[in-house]
Formats: C-alpha cells, sequence, structure tokens
C-alpha cells in the first residue's frame, strides 16, 4: 500500500471536515481512526483552526509526517456528514488509496443544494428574525430584500477576498447602507429590527459554538483562537452596521 | 407567544437551509428550534432571570443534538448550531452598539451585559450535558476509554517488541 498517497488522502478528508464546520475534537478523532484503522502506530495527530499536522508510522516501518494549512471556511453540513460516514467506513474497512481517493471525490463534487436555496436560507432567517424580535410585516420585507443583498455579497466576495475581517465589514457596511435607504424610501418602519434580522445571518454562529465546543472537550488553544476570531467577526459586523448609522443617520 | 415561536421556528429553518443541512434533518431542526424559545419563553416567566432561562434552553436544545446524533449517526455540531440560534443575543449586540454610536453610555452597559451573561449561560448549558454525556458514554461503554488511555503507550510498546499491527488491535480490545 501507498502510505504516503493515503496519508494525504486522510489529510484531505480532515480539511474538507474542518472548512465544512466540524468542530477540531471530530477531525482529530476522525483522522486518528482512520489512521489506525489502516494498521499504523504511534499516530500523533495535532489539528488548530488553520493547520493540521499528522505523524503515523506505517505497518512498513516507515515515518511519514505531513502538513496542511487550511485557509478556507465554507459551512456545509450536508457533506460534513458525509465524510463523517466516509472516515468512519475507511476506519472499519480500510479500502485502497484509489477506491478511498474516489470516494472522497465523490463526496466533494457532488451538489448539495441548488444556488436559491441559499437565497431562501437567507430571506427566512433575515425576516423570521426581524419579527422574531419584534418588527412588522413590512419590516419583515425590507429584512428579506436585505438578506438577498448579503447572499450576493457573499457570493461575490467569497473568492475574492481573502481578509475574513474585510469580507465581513464590506459585507455588512453595504447590507447597513442599503438598509438605511430602504427605511428612506419608507420599506419598513423600525430600522433597528431590520438590522437584528441580517446581523442574525452574518454573525458567526457556528464558529462561536464550535469555539465553545471545542474549549469544553479540552483543546483550548484551537478553542481559544476560533472564539477571539469570533468575537472580532462579531465586532467587525457591528462596526460596519455602525459605520453606516454613522454616516447615513440613524 | 405564537409570533416569536413561529418565527424562531422559521429562523431556526432558514439557518438549517443556510448550512446545507440535508433535508429531514432540517425539519427536526426548526422544530427544536421552536421548542427551545418555547422553553425559555416559560422558563423566563417563571424565574425572570436571563442566565437561568437562557441555561435551561440550551441544555435541551443541547440534549436534542446529542440524541439526535446519536440516533442519526451524524456529528453533533449539525444539530446544535441550528437548534440553539434563536437564543443569541443579536438584539442586544446590536442595542450595545446602537448605544457607542449615540453616545449612550447606559444603554451599552446595560446590553452588553446581559449579551454577556446570555452567552455564558448557553456555554454553561452546552458544558452541562457534553459533561454527563461523556460520564453516561462510561458508564455504557467502559473499553472506550481504556483505548483512549493506551493509545500513546501502545504504540511505544509493539515498536519495542516487535509486536505487528494485529497483535496489538487484538489486545486492545480485549
Amino acid at each position: 500500500m501507498d502510505y504516503k498517497r493515503i496519508l494525504q488522502t486522510i489529510l484531505d478528508i480532515g480539511e474538507e471536515m474542518l472548512v465544512c464546520g466540524a468542530e477540531i475534537s471530530r477531525v482529530e478523532d476522525s483522522i486518528f481512526r482512520m489512521c489506525r484503522g489502516y494498521g499504523c502506530d504511534r499516530i500523533n495527530v495535532f489539528i488548530i483552526t488553520n493547520n493540521m499536522q499528522v505523524t503515523i508510522e506505517t505497518p512498513d516501518g516507515e515515518i511519514i509526517t505531513q502538513i496542511r494549512t487550511v485557509l478556507r471556511y465554507n459551512p456545509n453540513f450536508a457533506m460534513l456528514d458525509k465524510l463523517n460516514d466516509l472516515s468512519r467506513e475507511a476506519a472499519s474497512t480500510s479500502p485502497s488509496y484509489y477506491r478511498l481517493s474516489k470516494k472522497f471525490d465523490r463526496i466533494v463534487t457532488a451538489r448539495y443544494q441548488p444556488r436559491f436555496l441559499k437565497y431562501v436560507g437567507g430571506v427566512l432567517v433575515c425576516g423570521g428574525f426581524c419579527m422574531f424580535f419584534g418588527g412588522d410585516f413590512l419590516d419583515a420585507l425590507a429584512a428579506s430584500i436585505g438578506a438577498c443583498i448579503i447572499v450576493f455579497t457573499e457570493r461575490y466576495l467569497n473568492t475574492r477576498e481573502d481578509n475574513e475581517f474585510v469580507y465581513y465589514y464590506i459585507v455588512s457596511l453595504i447590507t447597513a447602507i442599503v438598509t438605511v435607504f430602504m427605511v428612506r424610501a419608507g420599506l419598513g418602519h423600525n430600522m433597528d429590527k431590520i438590522m437584528i434580522g441580517e446581523i442574525m445571518l452574518v454573525i458567526p454562529g457556528v464558529a462561536m459554538t464550535n469555539a465553545i465546543r471545542d474549549l469544553l472537550m479540552g483543546d483550548t488553544g484551537s478553542g481559544m483562537l476560533r472564539f477571539i476570531n469570533a468575537v472580532l467577526v462579531a465586532g467587525i459586523i457591528a462596526s460596519g452596521f455602525a459605520t453606516a448609522l454613522l454616516i447615513f443617520g440613524g | 407567544m405564537i409570533i416569536p415561536i413561529a418565527t424562531a421556528i422559521i429562523g431556526s429553518l432558514g439557518f438549517g437551509i443556510n448550512m446545507k443541512i440535508k433535508m429531514p434533518h432540517v425539519i427536526y431542526v426548526a422544530i427544536a428550534g421552536g421548542i427551545t424559545y418555547y422553553i425559555y419563553l416559560i422558563a423566563f416567566a417563571a424565574w425572570e432571570n436571563h442566565f437561568l432561562a437562557n441555561f435551561v434552553a440550551s441544555i435541551f436544545v443541547s440534549m436534542f443534538a446529542e440524541t439526535m446524533a446519536r440516533v442519526y449517526k451524524t456529528p453533533t455540531t449539525i444539530f446544535l448550531t441550528s437548534g440553539a440560534i434563536c437564543l443569541i443575543p443579536g438584539g442586544r449586540l446590536y442595542y450595545a452598539m446602537y448605544g457607542i454610536i449615540n453616545d449612550d453610555e447606559m444603554a451599552f452597559i446595560e446590553n452588553g451585559e446581559i449579551a454577556f451573561i446570555i452567552a455564558l449561560a448557553i456555554a454553561s448549558g452546552f458544558m452541562a450535558v457534553t459533561v454527563l454525556m461523556k460520564l453516561l458514554s462510561r458508564v455504557i461503554e467502559p473499553q472506550k476509554r481504556r483505548f483512549r488511555q493506551r493509545k500513546m503507550a501502545h504504540g511505544h510498546e509493539s515498536n519495542v517488541h516487535g509486536l505487528d499491527s494485529n497483535n496489538m488491535t487484538n489486545d486492545m480490545k480485549g
């Protein structure tokens, strides 16, 4: 067996799990289990939010270390579910490199959701939470338009902007400016309720929950990294909305 | 009372769709979001305490997520994040931010404090259930713990004595 290639595929699986929004301890556990399934010895797995390192000793007696940098973040729970199944399957049946990588490719290239469903989800979140926090129907309509703008901007910036903070700042600034002008034009009465609905969509809820879970599972380092990251992102979003309110008046 | 719960369900559903949860699970998550908020409302009416109400609600959603994850053999995160979204203090954060802009220190302190308390309560609820589940799984399947303790030692031992991997896994099971 070509253990170097197999370890690379195992790291691919781990990387995609991390990108899809799994917590660190789960990824660590999956990689450990897969390596053990292939009969490797002395497995050392080290993962923080954007870096993963694995050292194993293969049954042939060779010692392999591989390092991976993870820079993307794109929550996709359907894919995470499938990757989790694949990791369990690989751990129990230890398929050959060819079959493992083929299964992995099939999971990664599959289409999980038509494009418009992202807009539907955004509209439901913004409209729903706008009314949840006390807005009326017209506010929910305005928040839904804001949701479409958020999803569109996120899609546009996803491949063009690497810095996470700049990305969130631009998204929240554009959304807030559009909201201010919508309220001035008469669409919606309570600007605060509309903006709260929009904030609920951009706020890093998954990252925050995962950070707390990582902290509680004993991964203090990566938990702190993710927690500080999530808090900073929340601050950046707030300052994006604040900038629009300061310039155009609340 | 009907409107907040209905909108909490809609919001959780939207969040689930946004996170690309697959079809039947999205519905469960949405209903769980509604029930979570219902529990929060009842608890808040009973105790008038932000911490306790959010704590109880987050215990419920965490229990739900752990149970569903075990039933459907999926990661817990999938059910946890979308179910707990209606507890996240988005409104408090907004008013705290608005307080800074308008130079209203009182509003900032009040809302920021409550937002912090709510976040703490949600985290404690998750922690309580996580600890409970760990204890339970220790009682139900004790060999899992042994495996964790031995995982470092085993590699070392097999290296010294030249055991092959087959032997090692047999040993671990016994």
